[in-house]
């Protein structure tokens, strides 16, 4: 478009008139009226003259439809399909008014604007326009430019300080991280779903999960750049682990723990056995004298009975176990075990006699780790666990051997108890001195003075002792004959009892005449 | 005084003097108690049932008498001779037997409790249920003896020969057998209890159904030994 020429404006006024003072309203009056000095006497409107100078151009302007937008330095970028509308406006106080807007997009000509312009693919524009009012005042071009993005951003993250493959520990923290090629990364969110949860707006910082439960755990993140495109959801999924590792002692030998205490035979050597549920163990450190060393192997125990190992795990991801100590004791010493006879006994120099009612208890002491189990074998039967006391039925010579465990493996010499048993009563025998002169009433009859000899013998343990009774008087021990100096009936009662308590009765009647 | 003195010696030796080798005869049931009979001749006499109680028979001559249930208790019969003699159920309670000679008697049943019968011969003699109760019979030589059913409870038998006697039942309860000689003894049933038995020589006799020292019965085939 061109200007219109002053040349060509001059031509066709008879009078020319320039008018270059300020813009504003000017008056045309006649010189009539006119008085030098006095100014203007009288007015009328069929001699006044208005005249507008507007040297001003129009203002246009851009206008889009509603939607997500953004300014950027250089340009306005949409996150949405856009219809830019151009507008003049006059902005001096002489408003001639605008004549148009010209518009000259995608570098084509100049064009009168005359409908708004629709964009909906995603990209960057640029038009430029102007505006010329009605008396030709024309707008100094201007250039637009802009995108429309309907690319979200891409957010990206990152596992900051010790992890192990999933696991991450108290001390990790992720960083995210946005772009957006068009407008911009507006805000990150994140959503952390497990044992604790949260959610927020990531901020500069790194999330930390220094306050998070231990467990299992689920990141959602998405980022919004600021034309309102969304990225989508992105999951990320760790495993917290907050705990260290267990460490467990143990023996490659035979040992036995009781409380804080763990006795250890000779020869056993010690052995520490890291388990982490998730990062698996880095290291395990112990002490036994002076200073932490790493454990590489099974370890020999101290010479001294009792020492003390203090040792402590590191996971691969940092986590620490507690320090523990253990009370190592090198149990060397022997158990020793004792049978204990309850009820009947008898001891004859080295042999022993009992009866069934003979109760056989072993009884271990051990002044290490304690005694674990007794055994014993009752002639050529199998060994058995001693649990609970015994008693032997079988009649005779029996030979108990038996030994002692501690509960490191110490064993005790077989040891050796000769028990005979003996359930058989005494035997009773009784003789008269006298043969039988008669019988009277199925009772035999012995002559006056008639001595009755009686004998009592227990074939194992030994008589005890030999008891009578005649008639009803009190029992008495047997030591001599008895001699029947009078006449009459009796009965008489002999009671042996050998040394383990069997007892043998025998009762038989006679007359004396 | 000489009267006197006289009296004295007559009282003494009176009884002495009075039966110096007296010749018995028969007699059943006469009373010989405390008669002093040194030395005096019945043998082949017929005297059962008498009483010789407390009476003086040393070195009398018995020999087959028959004797049976004569009453000797008490009797002195140091050195008699009762050969073949029947002493069947007589009574020979504290008598004194020393050295006597009771070769093939018979004292079946007869009463010697507490007699004295040291040294005395008893060669096959009959004592089939005697009552030896506290006899003594040291060194006695009772070989083929009869023994069985015998007392001999708390009998001395110290050194008594007793080969080949049969002991059948006897009771020797607390008896001292001693130095005694027990060869080819019949011991079958017999009632040992509490004997005393050190340096006894028995090792052929029977001991079969013995009443053992310590009580117990002794087996089958006990020789020389108390088997069980």
């Amino acid at each position: 478009m061109e200007l219109p020429n002053q040349e060509s404006l001059d031509k066709k006024q008879s009078i020319p008139l320039l008018l270059d003072s300020v813009e504003g309203r000017h008056s045309l009056i006649h010189p009539e009226h006119y008085q030098k000095g006095k100014g203007f006497t009288q007015q009328k409107k069929a001699n006044l003259f208005y005249l507008h100078l507007d040297a001003t151009p129009p203002r246009s302007e851009v206008s889009a439809s509603k939607g997500n937008k953004v300014r950027l330095k250089n340009r306005m970028v949409y996150g949405n399909p856009v219809s830019l509308s151009l507008m003049g406006k006059e902005v001096s106080k002489v408003r001639s008014g605008v004549a148009g807007v010209y518009v000259s997009a995608e570098t084509k000509r100049y064009q009168l604007y005359t409908s708004p312009f629709y964009y909906e693919s995603e990209g960057d524009y640029e038009f430029y326009y102007y505006g010329v009012d009605q008396v030709g005042n024309v707008e100094k071009p201007k250039h637009f430019r802009f995108s429309l993005d309907f690319t979200p951003p891409t957010s990206q993250l990152t596992v900051l300080g010790p992890k192990q493959e999933d696991t991450f520990s108290r001390r990790t923290k992720i960083k995210l991280q946005a772009s957006d090629a068009v407008a911009g990364v507006a805000q990150i969110h994140y959503r952390l779903q497990g044992p604790t949860k949260q959610k927020g707006i990531y901020r500069k910082q790194p999330l930390s999960f220094a306050k998070l439960k231990n467990g299992p755990y689920q990141l959602s993140y998405w980022a919004l750049d600021r034309v309102g495109n969304r990225e989508p959801t992105q999951e990320f999924s760790f495993y917290l682990d907050r705990l260290g590792p267990q460490v467990q002692v143990s023996a490659e030998g035979p040992s036995w723990r009781y409380k804080n205490k763990l006795f250890l035979n000779p020869q056993s050597r010690l052995l520490l056995t890291g388990v982490d549920q998730r990062s698996g163990v880095e290291r395990i450190m112990y002490r036994l004298g002076r200073h932490f060393v790493p454990y590489q192997g099974p370890l020999t125990l101290p010479q001294q009975r009792r020492s003390q190992i203090a040792y402590y795990a590191l996971d691969q991801v940092g986590n620490r176990s507690s320090l523990k100590k253990l009370t190592l004791v090198r149990d060397d010493s022997i158990p020793y075990t004792s049978h204990v006879l309850y009820g009947p006994i008898h001891r004859e120099g080295l042999k022993i006699y009992g009866s069934r009612k003979t109760t056989i208890k072993l009884e271990g002491e051990d002044s290490g780790s304690g005694i674990a189990s007794i055994f014993y074998q009752v002639d050529e039967g199998a060994e058995e666990k001693f649990q609970r006391s015994f008693n032997l039925e079988t009649e005779g010579e029996h030979v108990i051997r038996y030994r002692a465990v501690d509960r490191v493996d110490n064993a005790e010499a077989t040891k050796r108890l000769r028990l005979t048993i003996d359930n058989q009563p005494p035997e009773i025998a009784y003789q008269f001195g006298s043969p039988q002169v008669s019988s009277e009433l199925d009772k035999p009859v012995y002559p006056l003075n008639t001595l009755l000899f009686v004998v009592a013998v227990d074939h194992a343990a030994g008589l005890n002792q030999l008891r009578y009774r005649i008639n009803n008087q009190a029992p008495h021990p047997f030591s001599e004959p008895l001699r029947f100096r009078r006449r009459g009936s009796y009965q008489v009662t002999l009671a042996a009892e050998d040394r383990v308590g069997n007892i043998k009765m025998v009762q038989f009647k006679f007359l004396i005449r | 005084m000489k009267a006197s003195l006289f009296f004295f010696f007559l009282c003494l030796f009176g009884p002495f003097l009075q039966a110096q080798e007296a010749q018995l005869q028969d007699c059943v049931a006469c009373d010989f108690s405390g008669r002093h009979l040194p030395r005096a001749n019945g043998a082949g006499l017929d005297l059962h049932k008498s009483m010789f109680f407390k009476a003086t028979l040393v070195g009398a001559n018995f020999i087959e008498a028959n004797l049976a249930q004569a009453d000797f208790t008490l009797a002195s019969l140091r050195g008699a001779n009762f050969n073949q003699a029947n002493l069947e159920q007589a009574d020979l309670t504290q008598a004194s037997l020393v050295k006597a000679r009771l070769i093939q008697a018979n004292l079946d049943q007869a009463q010697l409790a507490q007699a004295n019968l040291d040294e005395a011969i008893l060669l096959r003699a009959s004592l089939q249920g005697a009552k030896l109760e506290g006899a003594s019979l040291q060194g006695a030589d009772l070989r083929d003896a009869d023994l069985s059913g015998a007392l001999l409870f708390r009998a001395d038998l110290r050194w008594a020969d007793l080969r080949g006697a049969n002991l059948q039942g006897a009771i020797l309860d607390q008896a001292d057998l001693t130095g005694s000689r027990l060869g080819k003894a019949q011991l079958q049933g017999a009632w040992l209890s509490r004997v005393t038995w050190k340096d006894v020589e028995w090792e052929t006799a029977n001991l079969s159904g013995a009443r053992w020292m310590d009580g117990r019965l002794c087996g089958k085939e006990s020789i020389g030994v108390c088997k069980p």
